[in-house]
């Protein structure tokens, strides 16, 4: 395909997105057929992105823009990485979407999966937009649309969270609105350029400070993380799935942009931006495992955990190397697989037994003992035992570190590491062993979920692993050229 | 040939995965435990002609993409520990045959013992320490299930301790991954070593001598052992004693004489440090095992004595010295794994676990009892026994390295062992019985299963054996090797 081609995979991706999440709409309470609808819509959408690896993967950009939104224009930029993201969420929302068909949501079904769909779209376009204002669209519609489902159970406590959930996002809104009309008046340009388009100028620090507070708020970078916990305790667990999987990673995906398409890693290290992001993301990552570890309600410990590992994702952008690189956009992947693991499970247990507390858990594995195998499949991927995913992340960001000549940052990571085995491993004990549970032995009894939650929880266990056991990690080869064309 | 390191630690694992998904009757699952077991046992033995011969086996077929590949490789060193270790197993599950008789959940307990051969044998056998590390992780949490195996609370904590220890360890040994390989781009082996001195190097090494000093149990990181291997069932606990803890050891070899160059050594004074700590392990141990009156305690805390010996060998950094380390490890294992499979003779026939207790035990379990006297004699370190020459080779090294104290400090070791050791063997067979026990008296060695005692026996004999063997093989073997590295 040459470039100035027209492409139309990525406006048809998130087209069919909006068109189906229309026709859930429309299709009212029959869960059945919309769910259907979901999953077709999904496969569909994955299905027509995945006819552009053969230009992207070549080393190609392929842009498409069109003449509305005067004086801006509204644009779609299909890259390796941009394409890559869209099949990871795609197929990740799949999953989900296969669990909600299945998950036991109690009411307001319809609402429910119209939002979720219309958030895929969205997230999709996120990261197949080609320019800052298209992205600020999408990203918006993908924020605002989040509400309904932290607010799915109306309870007081639900409504709290979501009102935290909105205040925050619209400073954040607000706080990109500012820096996009910085930019605009700076640079009169807003598409994504190689190296960066903004020059150094009196305003620009402000620019790049409200950029990083709308996507560290979706992130949960400290001091932007209050939403997290109450969301994800107040939210049914496969919209918590959602968030982490998914939303909050266009979070570290705008980040990466603003850093090396918008601002330019020349600018960001003369003008020692990439040290604070640097300070902040250890903030995040310590910050996070300690509150995960003080956590008693198991979904809120997993919010932190999302946090303290988006805090890795941070880390490896900030540190500006092609290693670190590496590491933190594997971890979109590894992460997206583990943390979609335990979430999935965590909604298992609660749907299945109503028990959140982790002092609860005790026994559990022999009431639900694939469900709990998965779990504890992802908490040791999370505390990086090879040959999972987690390990390679932690292996390319701790020699990312020593490239840049700092040895003592892969301590926090490790130190990070130590509280994941602090906080998770001891749920896995419980859930199995102990003398209490000794007797439950003999009336271990199978999970008894509905399959479509069983297979959504073993398809991200097995993307915990599966990758590392053949002779070529595929994913962490593309994650290498995506770093590559980022850098050079 | 080429097939036989791959083989050695897939057929475990194989076996442990049929285990899980087909057999559900306990024959079934002893056979395949034993079979497993044994044909891994035969693959190890297989590779000795290979290992006399100085060859290296393996093919260069890669698995795995964590990012690294690892291969399978097996060099001398690598068949010597395989051999010993995968024995030990081999015993072991024979002895859990009657150990585990009127045990729970068989099914796990074996299959887990079968996981953590393959592991174990995985440590040995692959050529790069990404290997190393990958089995490593993987023997932490098999052999943390099994020290947890009893469930109980003394045993539940016992296993955290040493599951947070070894993680520990883990993430010590990632940290001294991650600079070797940032600062040579690979991490196989090579004899002589290829990373050069400098300040990352130094800090990578001693990371190393964390993490691996930690699995070894060396001080001031022995202090999971005590708890770890006296919870465990007793054949684990020979396991883990006999075999287990020497992996630390073995890694360190890898990384002081196959990955760092001396000058990287000698830039931070690793030897010297590695030696101190050795003496003080070595010291601290035997006076620990001198005050404990539970006898599994008081072998655990033995084992960080023993092993001080050979971390000691190591640190001599001398061709004997490396030799007696090397024998130390087969003969440690072999008097360890007697004396571990007799505490658990005597806790399943009299549920009796302190030493205290043990008055007159001779009596009523004679064999066991004679096969603890032949272990506790070796361990002193008495001619013809095997500790005598490990320890004939590390005074002998010592005084060719001019520090000529170090022999007061394994003739001061082999002392207190005397002391931690020889009373329990005369109160055994000379001890007035206390009165609750004479109940106890008229049991006849053969009410003991026959698997749990013909174990004990084999290892107990196998001691002193190859004392009687010319030429004397494993001593010949640790010298080949010893002489391949120097």
């Amino acid at each position: 395909m040459e470039a100035g081609v027209f492409i139309w995979q990525p406006q048809a991706a998130v087209g069919l997105l909006l068109v189906a999440t229309l026709l859930v709409w429309l299709r009212g309470e029959k869960a059945r057929g919309s769910s259907c609808l979901t999953l077709f819509a999904l496969a569909g959408a994955f299905t027509i992105l995945a006819t552009l690896f053969p230009w992207v993967g070549a080393g190609e950009i392929l842009r498409q823009t069109y003449p509305i939104l005067p004086p801006f224009g509204f644009s779609f930029q299909a890259d390796l990485l941009s394409v890559s993201l869209a099949l990871l969420f795609l197929f990740s929302g799949f999953v989900i979407a296969l669990y909600i068909a299945a998950y036991p949501l109690k009411h307001d079904e319809r609402r429910f999966k119209t939002a979720f769909l219309f958030i895929m779209a969205c997230a999709s376009g996120v990261v197949l937009a080609g320019d800052l204002l298209s992205l600020f669209l999408f990203f918006e519609a993908m924020s605002l649309a989040f509400f309904l489902l932290i607010i799915h159970n109306r309870t007081r406590e639900a409504v709290a969270a979501t009102y935290k959930f909105i205040y925050l996002t619209v400073g954040g809104s607000m706080c990109y609105f500012i820096a996009l009309a910085i930019v605009f008046v700076q640079a009169n340009s807003f598409a994504w350029t190689a190296g960066g388009f903004m020059s150094a100028a009196s305003l620009s620090a402000l620019a790049f400070w409200g950029f990083v507070a709308a996507f560290g708020m979706k992130a949960g970078m400290v001091p932007l993380h209050f939403w997290l916990a109450a969301a994800y305790g107040q939210a049914p667990p496969p919209a918590a799935a959602l968030s982490s999987v998914i939303m909050m990673k266009t979070g570290a995906y705008g980040m990466a942009r603003i850093f090396h398409h918008v601002f330019g890693l020349e600018m960001l290290s003369r003008q020692g931006w990439d040290i604070l992001i640097l300070i902040l993301a250890l903030f995040t990552i310590l910050y996070g495992s300690f509150c995960a570890f003080a956590e008693r309600d198991l979904l809120r410990r997993l919010a932190y955990s999302s946090m303290a590992q988006l805090g890795y994702i941070l880390f490896g952008l900030a540190l500006l190397n092609y290693a670190a690189l590496v590491g933190g956009f594997f971890h979109f992947l590894a992460h997206g697989m583990m943390k979609g693991t335990m979430l999935l499970c965590a909604g298992a247990i609660v749907s299945k037994t109503g028990k959140r507390k982790i002092a609860d858990l005790a026994g559990i594995a022999w009431q639900m003992p694939l469900t709990m195998a998965c779990f504890s499949l992802a908490a040791l991927t999370a505390v990086g035992l090879p040959p999972m995913n987690v390990f390679v992340v932690k292996w390319y960001l701790s020699l990312g570190a020593l490239s840049a000549g700092q040895p003592l940052l892969i301590l926090f990571l490790l130190a990070s590491s130590l509280l994941n085995a602090a906080y998770y491993l001891p749920i896995v004990f419980r859930a199995y062993f102990g003398a209490e549970n000794r007797d439950l032995h003999a009336s271990l009894v199978w999970d008894r979920l509905p399959w479509p939650m069983t297979v959504g929880m073993l398809l991200f266990a097995a993307g915990c692993i599966v990758f590392s056991l053949g002779p070529v990690n595929l994913p962490l080869e593309l994650t290498k050229r995506i770093a590559t064309g980022f850098l050079y | 040939m080429e097939y036989l390191p791959l083989f050695s630690v897939t057929i475990p694992l194989l076996a442990a995965g049929i285990m899980l998904l087909c057999c559900r009757s306990e024959l079934a699952i002893k056979l395949l435990a034993l079979l497993g077991s044994a044909l891994s046992f035969a693959a190890s033995a297989g590779m000795l002609p290979a290992l006399a011969a100085g060859q290296i086996l393996g093919t260069r077929q890669g698995y795995l993409s964590f990012p690294l590949h690892i291969y399978f490789q097996a060099d001398g060193v690598s068949i010597f520990f395989a051999v010993i270790f995968s024995f030990c197993f081999f015993l072991a599950i024979i002895y859990s045959f009657s150990y585990m008789r009127h045990g729970h959940a068989k099914l796990r307990y074996y299959a887990l013992l079968l996981v953590a051969q393959s592991a174990i044998l995985g440590v040995v056998m692959t050529s790069s320490l990404v290997g190393l590390f990958l089995f490593f992780e993987l023997l932490a949490v098999v052999s943390y299930l099994l020290v947890i195996h009893e469930e109980d609370a003394v045993a539940m904590s016992a296993g955290a301790k040493y599951l947070f220890m070894t993680i520990v360890a883990g993430f010590a040994i990632f940290f001294g991954l991650v600079v070797t390989y940032f600062l040579a781009g690979r991490l196989d082996y090579q004899v002589g070593g290829y990373v050069a001195a400098s300040p990352l190097a130094g800090a990578a090494l001693f990371a190393f001598l964390i993490g691996c000093g930690l699995k070894a149990g060396m001080f001031p990181l022995h202090i999971w052992l005590a708890d770890a291997h006296p919870a465990a069932p007793a054949p684990v606990s020979a396991l883990l004693s006999g075999c287990m803890i020497k992996t630390g050891a073995y890694g360190l070899i890898r990384v002081m004489h196959y990955v760092y160059t001396p000058q990287a050594m000698q830039a931070v004074s690793y030897d010297q440090v590695l030696l101190w700590l050795a003496v003080a392990t070595i010291f601290l141990g035997s006076a620990l095992a001198l005050q404990q009156d539970h006898l599994k305690r008081r072998l655990a805390y033995s084992s960080v004595a023993q092993i001080g010996y050979v971390l000691l060998g190591i640190a001599l950094m001398s061709e004997q010295a490396l030799q007696g380390a090397l024998f130390h490890v087969f003969s440690h294992a072999l008097m360890k794994g007697t004396l571990f499979f007799c505490a658990g003779a005597i806790v399943t026939q009299t549920r009796k676990q302190y030493v205290s207790q043990l008055q007159g035990i001779g009596r009523q379990l004679p064999v066991i009892m004679y096969s603890f006297a032949l272990a506790a004699v070796t361990i002193v370190g008495i001619p013809p026994f095997n500790a005598f020459f490990s320890k004939w080779h590390l005074a002998a090294a010592s005084l060719a390295a001019g520090q000529g104290s170090l022999v007061a400090v394994l003739v001061i070791s082999s002392l207190l062992n005397a002391l931690y050791y020889f009373p329990i063997v005369v109160n055994a067979f000379f001890g007035n019985e206390a009165e609750e026990n004479k109940f106890g008296t008229d049991r006849l060695p053969d009410e003991i299963p026959r698997s749990m005692l013909w174990s004990t026996a084999l290892l107990a004999l196998l001691c002193v054996l190859f004392a009687f063997v010319q030429p004397h093989w494993p001593m010949e073997l640790a010298r080949r090797i010893a002489a391949g590295i120097f």
